[in-house]
């Protein structure tokens, strides 16, 4: 009885705290976008740039007199603005579809990576900058549009040969993703061998970051991130039941097959759309669910919302440090968010080890 | 008489007047219709630069060492991490690196051009447009081309003189080593087979045909072993270097090592350019800027051929 009545608190305990902590989350991303905004190679007050903002809006706008520079204006709307949206969105995008990942494969290791879906962005891209390709759709150019391809192909490739008697089953998919990737990465190698000439350009890219971010970029992955997002919200209920086991889902009710096709599609659609824009930038889509699963527990209607706020926020705040510490120099932000991820995953783990149990 | 001799100077006061306005007037006009005002770039851009350009920002050392040459230091408001001359290119603003220049660094200091170069660089240049900026992309893969990108560097930011100055010059030291090279080959010498090392790991990367490295080479009288392959930069084997057997061996000074590293190179011994002495450090700086000093870097590759 008394042990009954603990383990009642517990709960309620841990959902207090899991609200608490999406709302802190939640907080804490809008006081990033502000401080990105207010930060960059350039000093721009922050109070400046919070009114330049402010006169793009529709009707609002004509409040505020234009007291600033029309150069300072266009660092702002052009240049900064557009980046720490799209940081935000690749984050967001990542770290979704990493917590997807892993709740689908039961494997706190899967990430975006494993099933294939970066490789086949970094392929895409790679053969768009081999043949020189340079046509454009919308404000894309042709390297964002061939890694978003690549990433689906590879993400379908995969599934459909991990396939077996109408049934894809979870290892069979990460050991399929695991040795197409290996082939995608030696077929990148071997293009860029062959094409020393391109080979900065393609090395540049593989090593991801968010400096020539503009609003054509942000736009195109807004849509992605937007819908997949809420559609996995929505399927934190289903993920759940996935947890217990696809039999036990099954029983339960759940179409176990079919939730796993559009859940991944609905992943790697993410995924592609944020390494088109980004190039690849790892740990985001590996450490922020783990971080917030460590901070909100297991449960997916919590985790999703909660990587959704953290992946925005860890990469927002990587990337402000990566074009502000040495600027006008930059950091590549891959490095940045490994810095920093790691070393505070490392202590959330060993700190929630003993409080969680 | 008094009165008529003070209207004819008034007259003729303002006859010069008008003579002198007319005369600046035209020269000026002439200025202008001598320069154009669309310029097209080596990657093939068509850039209008109507004014002449008074703040440069050079995202290319290459870039910052003609600027500085055409005696346009002035002008420069902003330059790479890597540029590092002349001297007082050290002290111009940084707006990052060579290969990842900062957009808002270029913005904040409002130039009315950016001086900037074609490969890495070449997938930045339509944004920086995007922005606002004016961007010309000098990207020459030959000693003629970078002479000619002076002169046309020259000609938009309306040093025409200076430049035809370098320009010339570098023509007629390139066309002293050309004589020197004819006069050789007259007396039957044959072009030394050279090998130029980029640096050194596992394999040998070295220049091949489409490489400046390739022109001077050819220019200063030698036979580049790396033309076997069309491309710019490519890793050799040391199978195929030892096959090659070079009698003479060019080690870049961003290599890492000097003469003595390469004669000790295990086995390295049995080629001909390490038996008789032949190993050579070149000045990065002066092959791969292609600048006014490239000159010297064709200077350099055509001493160490014909000592």
């Amino acid at each position: 009885m008394e042990g009954t009545v603990a383990v009642t608190r517990r709960l309620a305990a841990l959902r207090r705290r899991r609200n608490t902590v999406l709302v802190a989350l939640g907080l804490l991303l809008l006081a990033a976008v502000v401080a990105a905004v207010a930060l960059g190679a350039v000093y721009i007050p922050i109070l400046t740039s919070a009114r330049i903002i402010f006169s793009r809006l529709p009707f609002l706008g004509r409040l505020v007199d234009a007291t600033w520079t029309p150069t300072e204006e266009t660092i702002i709307v052009s240049v900064r603005l557009p980046r720490v949206l799209l940081a935000l969105l690749v984050g967001m995008g990542l770290a979704v579809a990493g917590a997807i990942f892993q709740g689908l494969f039961r494997n706190p290791m899967a990430d975006p990576s494993i099933i294939g879906s970066s490789q086949g962005a970094a392929l895409g891209a790679t053969i768009a900058f081999f043949f020189g390709i340079r046509v454009g759709w919308g404000g894309l150019t042709a390297v964002p549009i061939f890694a978003f391809a690549g990433s689906l192909g590879a993400v379908l490739l995969v599934y459909f040969i991990a396939r077996a008697g109408g049934r894809v089953s979870v290892s069979s998919l990460l050991l399929v993703g695991i040795a197409l990737s290996s082939f995608l990465a030696s077929i990148v190698s071997l293009l860029m061998v062959m094409s020393e000439d391109r080979m900065h350009n393609i090395f540049f890219w593989l090593m991801g970051g968010l400096g020539t971010g503009n609003w054509d970029m942000v736009l195109a992955v807004l849509p992605f991130v937007a819908v997949g997002s809420a559609a996995s919200v929505v399927c934190g209920k289903d993920l759940n039941l996935l947890l217990l086991g696809e039999e036990r889902a099954a029983q339960l009710g759940l179409e176990v097959e079919r939730f796993k096709w559009a859940i991944i599609t609905v992943a790697s659609l993410m995924v592609g759309a944020a390494v088109s824009v980004s190039g690849i930038i790892g740990f985001v889509g590996l450490m922020t669910p783990h971080i917030v699963r460590l901070l909100t527990g297991p449960d997916h209607r919590y985790l999703i919302p909660g990587s959704l706020l953290g992946g925005g926020l860890f990469l927002v705040l990587a990337d402000t440090l990566a074009r502000t510490v040495i600027a006008p120099n930059e950091l590549p932000v891959g490095i940045v968010t490994a810095f920093f991820g790691a070393p505070f995953f490392i202590y959330l783990l060993k700190r929630g080890r003993r409080s969680v149990g | 008489m008094r009165r008529k001799s003070t209207l004819s100077v008034v007259l003729i006061g303002a006859l010069l007047a008008v003579v002198l306005v007319a005369g600046c007037g035209s020269s000026a006009e002439k200025g202008k219709e001598a320069r154009p005002t669309v310029f097209v770039d080596d990657l093939g851009r068509e850039v209008e630069i109507a004014e002449v350009p008074q703040s440069i920002v050079s995202i290319a050392p290459s870039c910052t060492e003609i600027l500085f040459a055409l005696g346009l230091g002035d002008k420069v408001i902003g330059v790479t991490e890597y540029c590092d001359y002349p001297e007082e290119a050290k002290e111009k603003p940084k707006i990052g690196t060579f290969t990842t220049p900062n957009l808002e660094a270029i913005l904040s200091l409002e130039p009315d051009l950016v001086l900037a170069t074609g490969g890495v660089q070449a997938e930045i240049l339509g944004r920086m447009e995007e922005l606002g900026l004016t961007v010309f992309a000098v990207n020459p893969m030959t000693f003629e081309q970078t002479v000619e990108d002076i002169r046309k560097i020259g000609e938009i930011t309306g040093a025409v003189e200076e430049a035809e100055g370098i320009a010339r010059d570098m023509e007629e030291r390139a066309e002293a080593v050309a004589k020197r090279v004819r006069e050789l080959e007259a007396e039957g010498k044959k072009r030394p087979r050279v090998f130029y090392e980029i640096y050194y790991e596992n394999n040998v990367w070295t220049a091949g045909k489409s490489s400046i490295i390739s022109d001077l080479i050819s220019l200063a009288g030698g036979e580049n072993i790396g033309d076997v392959e069309a491309s710019d930069y490519y890793e050799f084997s040391v199978e195929r270097l030892m096959a090659e057997n070079p009698q003479v061996y060019l080690v870049g000074s961003g290599s890492m090592s000097n003469p003595g590293d390469v004669t000790r190179r295990p086995g390295w011994d049995r080629m001909e350019a390490v038996r008789e002495g032949r190993v050579y450090v070149i000045d990065e700086d002066l092959v791969y800027r292609t600048g006014p000093r490239l000159i010297q870097g064709l200077e350099a590759i055509h001493r160490a051929l014909f000592p």
